[in-house]
């Protein structure tokens, strides 16, 4: 037999199956090549604001403010900031990587932050990054963050909501949702040593739109929190109400391969599958213009100014054929399907590195990459990204 | 000792199909899996967080986010689930899998083989002192902590477990045939359906193979002259069918296939840059034994 050490293993850590594998090491981020398109020359790391550690619930506001109902997508602004494919020659995806993001299997929130810091600056080219999250977000604004509660990190998300606060924005009216509060609680929330939900006290508010689940499955359950109204493809279809409350979102999806559902990868665009009522309608056959059709609702679409890729597990590892892609990385744009390009190229240098078919990612993946590209919501053309690699520490 | 006594006789009785439900008779009854979690300090400083979760063929998609057919290729029943902590704050948990049979048990662990051998169970998997994954009957565990801990809290978990279960189960016949020269260690996984060796072998995303629950196959991974090689073989009802998925694999046009042969209801082919006449050896030893 040839020794398992003779080839790069597969290392699985952490709790639970979402959070089994966030931490560890391997994955040289020398082999990720930057097939996007050339590397441009990285601009200075912007200062940072010495943030010793995420705060979620501290700076509370005396006042705090309503949960809004309803906001008409009428009302909706897009900041003047953001821009990509095909309003502009070439879409930017800001990939950033930290070795020191991890301390043995503890995240270090200043790296993180420094992380989040300087892909900003990157994104928007505004060199101080409190003015490049004001140029985003203003004060009077309610702020939603959708994670996924599986392997999205807590803390990833909780310091965005410092960035956020550092400009301007009351921590009230900031809104970390997925599916189920009980996910989040568990998923989520518990390993970040935040055992609690919040749904209108003080603080960033975070919950789910079922407040149940799981194993709360019916449509008319009265703790979901869904509105009907949107159609995808031939099916009913209703949006998150914590989305609908919100002026703007903030997309923080992780990336894993699901090749068992036919996607090839799951990132940014899949991450929606957690804002409408129905996931299930939209599998295998039906992904490819489910996904777009999904992701081109103006709900979503007006609404939507920063994706996050959150590729911070120091090493990819498997659960049970599915594999969480992690690399001390961080990846930002305003184009989703180029931030899906870009994670569906690291899932597929991952798993080159493990030895694995990389037929299949790429088999699975193009064809709803290309749909939503063809309808307009970005680019999966290298031609038409501009990858800037940005190594930290 | 006398109600665990009783607990091992009832899951017994209960486990891998040797009672089936009355709507369907092929489908084995859920046993009780509840009561084998151990309670506060049983293993010492750790005390569950939550009451134990068990989710079912209509829940299990809750615990895992779209992955449920995946499992539902390894013959799922259902999946206990209890989260521990100790008191320093590190979280454990345990996720105990009832599979249809201890075949079904025996793949769900080889598809979750990362780490080195350990003793434990019929057999053990483990990262040390962060992740412990083992086999038996027709159970599959997982054992996860969220920071380092001692290994012995790792192995008394599992032990604990295990001890509440059912022994027995032993690995497919298949699995014998893998030639051992060149095999990589723990790089093998036994399955029936194809969604299950999709990250090993792209065959188009198309059943071609014919591949159910009816067919027993392993895919693994060799080293031959310095590269990687694929081992597909599957064991089919008959031997039709085997050569029905010979004729589909040579007209699939799968990439990098060197070899492929038949031997009865047995299909083999080796997928890789590698050397033909190398690969076809590798193959002839499989189909040979």
């Amino acid at each position: 037999m040839v020794k398992k050490d003779e080839r790069k293993s597969v290392l699985s850590h952490d709790l639970s199956r979402r959070d089994f594998l966030k931490a560890a090491m391997i994955t040289s981020a020398a082999g990720l090549v930057a097939a996007c398109s050339p590397l441009p020359t990285t601009k200075p790391t912007p200062t940072l604001t010495d943030t010793s550690a995420p705060r979620l619930t501290d700076i509370p506001t005396p006042t705090p403010a309503p949960v809004l109902d309803n906001i008409p997508d009428s009302a909706l602004r897009r900041p003047e900031v953001i821009k990509f494919f095909p309003d502009v020659p070439k879409s930017k995806v800001v990939r950033t990587r930290h070795a020191g993001v991890w301390d043995g299997a503890n995240f270090v929130p200043l790296a993180i932050r420094q992380m989040l810091d300087t892909s900003i600056v990157q994104l928007t080219s505004i060199t101080d990054a409190t003015e490049a999250w004001k140029s985003l977000f203003s004060p009077d604004e309610h702020i939603a963050i959708k994670v996924n509660s599986y392997t999205t990190h807590a803390l990833l998300a909780m310091s965005v909501c410092d960035c956020l606060q550092a400009a301007g924005i009351p921590p009230e009216q900031i809104f970390i949702y997925d599916r189920y509060s009980n996910s989040l609680l568990y998923d989520f929330l518990i390993f970040a040593g935040i055992p609690k939900l919040n749904r209108d006290g003080s603080g960033v508010r975070c919950y789910g739109t079922n407040e149940q689940g799981p194993n709360v499955r019916s449509s008319s359950d009265p703790t979901d929190h869904y509105v009907m109204g949107w159609r995808i493809m031939d099916t009913d279809i209703g949006l998150s109400e914590i989305l609908l409350n919100n002026h703007a979102l903030i997309n923080i999806s992780a990336l894993s391969t699901v090749t068992f559902a036919g996607m090839g990868i799951s990132c940014a665009l899949k991450n929606h599958f957690g804002t409408l009522n129905c996931p299930s309608e939209f599998h295998k056959d039906r992904f490819a213009r489910g996904v777009t059709e999904l992701n081109a609702l103006p709900p979503i679409q007006k609404r939507s100014r920063l994706v996050i890729g959150d590729i911070l597990p120091a090493q990819t590892t498997n659960y049970s054929g599915r594999y969480i892609i992690g690399d001390h990385t961080l990846l930002m744009s305003f184009d989703p399907v180029a931030h899906d390009a870009v994670a569906l190229q690291l899932a597929t240098e991952a798993y080159t590195s493990l030895q694995l078919d990389t037929q299949t990612l790429a088999a699975q993946a193009i064809p709803w990459l290309e749909e939503a590209s063809s309808a307009g919501l970005g680019t999966n053309e290298p031609a038409n990204m501009e990858v800037l690699d940005v190594n930290l520490f | 000792m006398r109600r665990t006594l009783c607990l091992i006789i009832a899951l017994w009785l209960a486990a891998c199909g040797s009672q089936s439900s009355a709507e369907n008779p092929s489908t084995p009854t859920p046993v009780a899996l509840s009561g084998i979690f151990p309670a506060a300090n049983v293993i010492s400083g750790w005390s569950p967080v939550t009451e134990v979760k068990v989710f079912d063929r209509e829940t299990i998609f809750e615990l895992v986010d779209g992955q449920a057919d995946a499992f539902f290729a390894h013959g799922f029943v259902q999946v206990a689930v209890q989260r521990y902590k100790n008191t320093s704050g590190i979280q454990v948990i345990i996720e105990t899998w009832q599979l249809a049979t201890p075949a079904d048990a025996y793949g769900l662990f080889t598809a979750n083989q990362t780490g080195m051998a350990i003793a434990v169970g019929n057999e053990g998997n483990t990262d040390p002192g962060r992740r412990l994954t083992l086999w038996q009957n027709c159970f599959f565990m997982a054992v996860t902590a969220s920071q380092t801990i001692p290994e012995t809290d790792l192995k008394a978990f599992a032990k604990t477990m295990t001890d509440a279960l059912p022994s027995g189960g032993d690995r497919p016949a298949l699995i014998a045939r893998l030639p051992a020269t060149g095999l990589e260690e723990r790089r093998f996984i036994f399955f029936h359906e194809e969604i299950s060796i999709q990250n090993e072998i792209w065959l188009g995303g198309e059943n071609i193979l014919d591949l159910s629950q009816e067919t027993n196959g392993v895919v693994a991974h060799y080293e031959l002259d310095g590269a990687v090689a694929r081992l597909l073989l599957i064991q089919y009802p008959d031997a039709s069918k085997a050569a029905a998925g010979m004729q589909a694999l040579q007209a699939g046009g799968i990439t990098g296939l060197v070899a492929v042969n038949i031997r009865n209801n047995m299909l083999g082919a080796v997928v890789g840059k590698v050397d033909q006449t190398a690969a076809e050896a590798l193959l002839e030893e499989a189909l040979q034994k």
